[in-house]
């Protein structure tokens, strides 16, 4: 891992000692509900200290004096805990009130929750995962965080086409290897293998061929992942590329640019347009954005 | 699958709202109805209708609670009406009882601050004293005694920490 790490990551060094420490962690205050300003204000009086981060409801959390997650606060839905690099995705969805939206893997409801907020809790929001489990936190989140917009379905991502509905803006935060998770947990460090991230990037491209399926022309796809490994990233998007010709990449504002070129692939130049988030440079999870045009 | 409510229905649920000084807010909003186990009439707040012939959505929107011959509200309902209830059924508890309150517990005569039921065997949200529901109660005695120290004088039927307590038990039964 290390090895293929040096071929992508700069700094690996810096890397590997920011993994050893405890990731920085960040709310994201529930605008549906509560103020950014009030709320950071009673936090801070239970002992908690926080720092502004680009965007004005998301706050990296400085001291945590007990478990955020336990506070009456968030039983409130006045936050979701929830990283940056989350948040910048769904900025990059640009979402407005009267759009129709489609979160095509929504578990456990992170980004699904923080979207409804971006469309004041208006317009349709319609949310899949193939887990009942996880769709049962993702309820739990939905009802807390106070949304009404959303539509939730139990199903295969890859089975969106037959809903028979187009959708002005699709985020795919695709399940990954998840490697830009480590510092949260270690274990990926021993589970992922070649076989393994190969696999990961045969249902990446399926599930995005399905989400280029469900676009209204002119609308925007957003194609996340945690992961650094470039056939989960810029291969995906890559191969998109050459088999859809009405696609176009938008540039994502925040990140080091995408790959171009990876061991000894040539990539579509464009790709630099995508961006790459290292915790050891942006203070994030490791994560990758990639934001798409349907051209009309 | 969800439907719309039938005249009948949105009359008692009409009552409900205005019951809850909340008529006025919701008046224009658009709810839709999921009968669940043959008998249960979920009551779900949407923002627009979702064509949901095509593929039936396992939840729609936030949930109000549960209609029978009359409306129980959720607690994202007592939410709403916590912040917009015109006039509304009540027991505010002191800090000490909020933290007994989320954690499932009944409240304390001790811990009530101020009231406004009107009967025993009501209905009544608990506030906290920031005025935010934290729970769903169901009166024990006469208004007159409610604030009987050390004895139970409210029912905690729902709270804010049942939605951690219930995923923290799913999550075990998936384990099992």
């Amino acid at each position: 891992m290390i090895s293929r790490f040096l071929n992508i990551i700069p700094n690996v060094k810096d890397l590997l000692r920011v993994l050893e420490s405890p990731p920085r962690r960040y709310i994201r205050i529930n605008t549906i509900k509560a103020d950014p300003a009030g709320t950071v204000a009673r936090l801070t009086n239970h002992g908690f200290e926080f720092e502004k981060t680009i965007l004005p409801e998301v706050f990296l959390i400085k001291k945590e004096s007990f478990s955020i997650g336990s506070t009456l606060e968030y039983l409130l839905g006045h936050y979701y805990i929830q990283d940056l690099s989350s948040c910048l995705a769904v900025i990059e969805l640009d979402v407005s009130e009267n759009n129709c939206v489609l979160d095509m893997t929504c578990a456990p409801g992170g980004k699904t929750t923080y979207i409804a907020q971006k469309m004041n809790n208006k317009g349709i929001l319609i949310a899949a995962d193939s887990s009942s489990l996880r769709i049962r936190s993702t309820f739990f989140n939905l009802m807390r965080c106070g949304i009404q917009n959303t539509y939730i379905y139990k199903m295969d991502a890859m089975k969106i086409p037959m809903l028979g509905i187009k959708f002005d803006r699709v985020l795919l935060d695709a399940p990954c290897s998840c490697e830009g998770v480590i510092s949260r947990d270690n274990s990926v460090k021993r589970k992922n293998t070649p076989i393994q991230i190969d696999k990961c990037a045969r249902r990446q491209n399926m599930l995005l061929n399905s989400a280029t399926k469900v676009i209204k022309p002119g609308g925007i796809l957003i194609y996340s992942t945690c992961t650094y490994a470039p056939e989960e990233n810029e291969f995906v998007i890559d191969n998109l590329l050459n088999s859809c010709h009405n696609i176009e990449i938008e540039a994502v504002k925040c990140g080091l640019d995408g790959l171009t070129s990876f061991s000894d692939h040539e990539l579509n130049s464009s790709l630099k347009l995508t961006k790459r988030l290292y915790p050891h440079i942006h203070g994030t999870l490791g994560f990758y954005i990639a934001k798409l045009r349907i051209k009309n | 699958m969800y439907r719309s409510p039938s005249p009948q229905e949105c009359t008692v649920l009409r009552r409900a709202f205005s019951k809850w000084g909340i008529f006025e807010y919701l008046e224009n909003e658009i709810f839709l109805v999921r009968v669940k186990d043959g008998t249960r009439k979920q009551i779900f707040l949407v923002t627009s209708i979702f064509p949901t012939k095509i593929s039936s959505p396992l939840f729609a929107g936030l949930f109000m609670g549960e209609l029978g011959k009359r409306f129980t509200p959720s607690l994202e309902m007592a939410q709403i009406v916590a912040n917009k209830g015109t006039k509304f059924q009540f027991v505010k508890v002191n800090p000490k009882g909020e933290s007994l309150v989320v954690y499932g517990r009944d409240v304390f005569g001790d811990s009530i601050v101020e009231h406004n039921a009107s009967k025993e065997n009501e209905l009544v949200i608990i506030l906290n004293t920031r005025n935010e529901a934290i729970g769903i109660g169901r009166t024990r005695y006469s208004p007159n005694h409610l604030s009987i120290k050390g004895t139970v004088t409210v029912t905690t039927l729902a709270d804010l920490g049942q939605f951690i307590r219930d995923e923290r038990a799913s999550e075990s039964r998936a384990l099992v």
